[in-house]
């Protein structure tokens, strides 16, 4: 079931489009399944909170089932799903929430306001030039996650 | 008696309420004394002396009357610190009239009596504040001598200057203009605003403004003025209209001697490349990347061939997991890695056309054989089983140990 308000992004063409059109904002992409619990619960916050954020970031969704995106899904080292990568004019923003992984969060936010949060850290650090932002949630509201070295 | 005069003298002082004054500008709660403060007295008489280069002002235009223009009554306004209000000229046809029958008034009266037994010490000064009537019944007078003067000073000036040669054009112009009335009164006045060019500065030079006393000499103006004008106004007189008639200007009416149309206009305006400039930080990431995809979109959006640069294997700038160094090493990295996928899925799908045996690279997972387990054995371990077994052959144990 595709997001009413929020594009799913099948093929590589299309990721590179969105990440090449979107100029001076943040893009948040959204790697997960739709039959994944915490990937419905994360979409739903990312629908609720894109029309707020809108102004300095676009949200977009796509689907690690597609054989197209697998380059994607090696090239961001996607293990755990849901995933989500930011970027800023073709560059990836990193995160530091105090996990093991820094280029990507991974899981759900536990409200919305804890998404529009990051998306303005980021915002304001890619804005001063700073490609690694620190992220403002405590550490009880950023989900914990084991990153095994290819299942090691 | 001394005991009434021990509970005279023991009366508590009151606490008065704070209250603001108009003249310090700040809350005391000193009461009715503060009047009496040094600095108090100071700032008062600062305070009156900036009002009273008001009045002066406003006295000027009632000693001598003069039009006022509708585009000037915005700037023709005086607030009363007395009254608290701003009097503004809406709709009068002479200069400060609202603010001269508003400082005859009774009510502004009353105000300034208020006002200098609250602030003031004395009120000796209440006459500088206010405007007699008899005054104002003489600037009446002469206001309405002034609008009987102006009927006929149009007529007047141009029988003037009908024999005046250099005059020839603005003579016959001025039969054919509406002439807007301004000002024509006195020799020692302003001209008034029937002539082009100089007409603005010479009329606002000694009207509108309050404090300009500049009482511009007509007979010394006048030759140059003229002279001016008469070149200036030979241009319009060929036209059908002007300002003041309300035609268009020359520049926007189709003629053919029009250098430029409105289509033309329009084309030249698309021609120029917008320039965007962007407020945006130049250090934010990706700034110089951003600069050229606006260009290459902009071109597109104009139909123009663009140089793409998102081939099939483009990658965005990403920095990995489990690799360090730059994000362009990583991106390499990877490349090389798919590239080596590549190369043993090729070799893969070999083996199972040719069904050979062929020796694969332990990178990828999928085709690495299971290794054997096997215990540890130091060198030396190894060396001392080969000596036992080999003890007359020492150019091996040689070879071995070494």
């Amino acid at each position: 079931m595709e997001s009413v308000l929020l594009p799913t992004l099948t093929k590589k063409e299309e990721i590179d489009r969105i990440i090449n059109n979107t100029i001076d904002k943040v893009l948040v992409l959204r790697f997960g399944r739709i039959s994944d619990e915490n990937c419905l619960l994360l979409d739903d916050i990312l629908e609720k909170s894109a029309r707020d954020v809108s102004k300095f970031a676009t949200v977009a969704l796509v689907d690690v089932d597609s054989d197209q995106v697998q380059v994607y899904v090696n090239y961001f080292d996607i293990t755990l799903f849901p995933s989500t990568v930011f970027f800023f004019n073709a560059h990836h923003m990193k995160l530091d929430s105090g996990t093991a992984d820094h280029t990507k969060w991974v899981g759900k936010f536990h409200e919305k306001q804890d998404f529009i949060d990051v998306v303005e850290v980021i915002f304001r650090g890619a804005m001063k030039g700073k490609l690694i932002v620190h992220c403002p949630l405590p550490p009880e509201r950023i989900p914990k996650y084991q990153l095994l070295y290819k299942d090691v | 008696m001394e005991e009434k005069n021990t509970k005279a003298k023991k009366k508590p002082s009151k606490k008065n309420e704070f209250e603001f004054c108009k003249v310090c500008r700040f809350h005391h709660d000193h009461g009715p004394r503060h009047k009496y403060f040094p600095r108090h007295k100071e700032l008062l008489s600062a305070f009156l002396n900036r009002f009273r280069s008001k009045i002066a002002d406003v006295r000027f235009f009632l000693k001598n009357p003069s039009f006022l223009r509708p585009q000037e009554e915005s700037q023709n306004r005086v607030w009363c610190v007395f009254c608290d209000e701003d009097i503004v000229e809406l709709g009068s046809s002479f200069a400060c009239s609202k603010a001269i029958n508003h400082f005859a008034s009774s009510e502004h009266h009353k105000n300034i009596k208020q006002f200098l037994w609250k602030h003031g010490p004395s009120m000796d000064c209440v006459d500088d504040f206010k405007i007699s009537d008899a005054d104002v019944a003489k600037w009446v007078r002469k206001c309405t001598a002034l609008g009987n003067k102006d009927a006929s000073s149009c007529t007047g000036q141009l029988s003037r200057t009908s024999s005046d040669i250099h005059n020839k054009f603005e003579f016959e112009r001025t039969e054919k203009v509406q002439t807007h009335f301004i000002n024509p009164n006195n020799l020692n006045d302003v001209k008034p605003l029937l002539y082009n060019t100089n007409e603005y500065q010479i009329s606002h030079s000694g009207v509108t403004h309050y404090g300009s006393h500049l009482n511009v000499d007509a007979s010394q103006l006048a030759p140059g003025v003229i002279g001016m004008t008469s070149n200036s106004s030979s241009h319009s007189g060929d036209s059908s209209g002007n300002v003041h008639s309300g035609a268009p200007p020359p520049w926007l009416t189709p003629n053919d001697g029009n250098i430029f149309n409105q289509s033309e206009i329009t084309r030249v305006q698309e021609k120029i490349p917008v320039k965007t400039t962007s407020k945006l930080n130049p250090h934010r990431v990706g700034a110089a990347w951003a600069e050229r995809r606006k260009i290459e979109m902009e071109m597109e959006k104009r139909g123009e061939a663009v140089n793409s640069n998102t081939d099939a294997d483009w990658l965005p700038n990403f920095g990995r997991v489990w690799q360090s160094g730059t994000r362009k090493d990583s991106r390499k990295e990877f490349e090389k890695e798919k590239r080596k996928l590549v190369v043993t899925a090729e070799s893969i799908s070999m083996e199972s056309e040719e069904q050979k045996l062929v020796k694969t690279e332990s990178i990828s997972v999928e085709s690495e054989e299971p290794v054997q387990i096997q215990p540890y054995v130091s060198k030396r371990a190894v060396c001392f089983t080969f000596i036992t077994l080999n003890c007359d052959d020492w150019f091996h144990v040689v070879h071995y140990l070494f």
